[in-house]
């Protein structure tokens, strides 16, 4: 698989305080890589280094094998990088407005023709297109910030904690929802504490007080006893 | 009584548009900038000069004006405000910082045109008043009330009707969500900023048919009053300004009506009733958190 986004050697901290150590990390082209870990691992700074809200300390983050850690957030975006942060959508502003907010750099017409098609893949919001997106339930909100995301063509859909705040039920069709667009051709990653998303991970990052304390496949996981006590609790992932 | 409503109308719509300048700053950047009032002195004395000097219609005047300080606005954005707001307490180093921004062009102001009121000759847009409802309006309040009238529906076609304003409209409701959705925020915050300067320099080429005499040290009540406009419609939301703006023209010219000795107090009294029984403003809006 051609290589889409890597990082390499990264140190990121605020101010003096160092958060991550020494990240290695690789997407592939269509593979979805989930990055689990407990909650103060690491895993919103590694995304928002990722992705240029924060700078990195040093280290290399590729694109298409460009360098890209110098571009602002905006470039990157530009590149075909999505972002969908935690609480993913402005408040304030109407369904409407947020999916014209993640088209910003797409044309009236684009953006006008892909609007159609989230509403066709998400209909929950359709109902809602006037409503502000600070009256949606949780549930609603969270399908709204993935179509957003999802307003400018992106290849590599990077996603923090996309099942935060939702109930079960939820989660499993945000779930559906990923796998859907996986099929298209997009690629995940994604930061979660929620094991619910290893059934769709090709690749998983185990990031623990800063580090890669794991990366390999979701089988490779579930043969680490440690990783596996963990996560799955003492008698381990019986699935 | 109608002519007391007709003209807080009138000059109500004035106060809105010299508070939607202060506003939008506030609205995008959460700073507040307490040199406002001296950008709308700058305005009024902008159009004084021109008439006074190239007799110059102030409505030309007003162009160069807008020209000028649209110009200004975006360098004096990037050389002010990314610095304050990677402080850690961005509001207060605002008003510390605006402060002493106003002080100085208060200064210079009083050195180029000294500390007595000059003022422009309201009937340079025409002797004859205007009947409004049986009640005889002079033309220039009349050209006041269109310029403000225009500048708003110039922010509602720029907000609601534009790319550029959908992104601005992100930044006031999140900056950081409007960052991760890839919006430039310091572009289109410098944008609102030099947006916000002129705002206040159109505000300004009217002060001296509305409120008459014009003066250096005018800047600090000016910067009260549409501090006063702002809070009572919404502080954050430039179109509440509009509503704050009415509501304040109107208490203003019912008190120097029927209480003259007491209208100084207005801006002041309207400020403390809604900071005590709506502190989010009349149109303070609240959101769902679940």
């Amino acid at each position: 698989m051609a290589k889409l986004f890597r990082a390499t050697q990264l140190d990121v901290g605020y101010g003096k305080m160092q958060i991550l150590w020494d990240i290695e990390l690789e997407v592939n082209q269509g593979e979805r890589v989930l990055v689990l870990g407990p909650n103060g691992a690491g895993k919103s700074t590694l995304l928002q280094s990722l992705v240029g809200l924060m700078q990195i300390w040093r280290g290399q983050i590729f694109y298409h094998e460009d360098p890209i850690q110098n571009l602002r957030i905006d470039h990157r975006i530009r590149k075909g990088i999505s972002f969908v942060s935690e609480l993913g959508v402005v408040p304030s502003l109407t369904v409407e407005d947020n999916l014209r907010l993640g088209g910003y750099y797409s044309s009236k017409r684009e953006v006008l023709q892909r609007m159609e098609e989230m509403y066709e893949e998400f209909p929950a919001i359709k109902e809602k297109r006037k409503a502000l997106a600070g009256s949606l339930s949780g549930g609603q909100r969270k399908m709204l910030s993935t179509a957003k995301a999802l307003m400018s063509h992106p290849q590599l859909l990077i996603m923090d904690e996309p099942s935060s705040g939702l109930a079960p039920l939820l989660v499993t069709e945000v779930i559906q929802i990923l796998s859907r667009f996986q099929k298209q051709g997009l690629s995940f990653l994604i930061a979660e504490q929620n094991v619910k998303f290893l059934d769709i991970a090709d690749k998983v990052y185990v990031l623990d007080a800063g580090h890669i304390a794991f990366s390999g496949t979701v089988e490779e996981l579930k043969m680490n006893d440690a990783l596996n006590r963990a996560y799955f609790g003492v008698s381990g992932h019986s699935s | 009584m109608l002519f007391t409503l007709i003209s807080g109308i009138l000059i109500g719509i004035f106060y809105g548009l010299m508070g939607l300048g202060l506003n939008f700053i506030f609205g995008v950047m959460k700073i507040v900038n307490l040199a406002h009032g001296d950008f709308v002195m700058l305005g009024a004395f902008g159009v004084y000069l021109a008439y006074s000097v190239w007799n110059l219609n102030p409505l030309i005047a007003l162009g160069i004006e807008l020209v000028i300080f649209l110009a200004i606005g975006i360098p004096l954005y990037y050389g002010f405000v990314p610095r304050l707001l990677k402080s850690r307490d961005p509001e207060m180093l605002s008003l510390i910082l605006f402060f002493g921004l106003s002080q100085v062009i208060e200064s210079l102001a009083s050195f180029a045109f000294g500390t007595n009121p000059d003022t422009v000759n309201p009937t340079v847009f025409g002797s004859q008043p205007v009947n409004i409802f049986g009640q005889s309006i002079q033309m220039s309040w009349i050209v006041a009330v269109l310029i403000s009238l225009l500048a708003m529906a110039f922010m509602y076609g720029y907000l609601y009707h534009t790319k550029i304003g959908i992104a601005t409209r992100a930044i006031m409701g999140h900056r950081t969500e409007a960052m991760s959705s890839g919006i430039n925020v310091h572009r289109v915050s410098a944008i609102a900023f030099a947006i916000g300067i002129a705002l206040a320099i159109t505000a300004g080429s009217m002060t001296p048919f509305v409120l008459g005499g014009i003066y250096p040290s005018m800047g600090v009540d000016l910067t009260t009053t549409s501090f006063a406009v702002i809070v009572i419609g919404s502080l954050g939301n430039p179109l509440g300004t509009i509503l704050g703006g009415l509501i304040y023209g109107i208490c203003l010219m019912l008190m120097q009506t029927y209480l003259p000795s007491w209208s100084s107090l207005v801006p002041y009294l309207l400020l403390i009733l809604i900071l005590l029984f709506r502190p989010s403003g009349l149109l303070g809006r609240r959101e769902r958190n679940a």
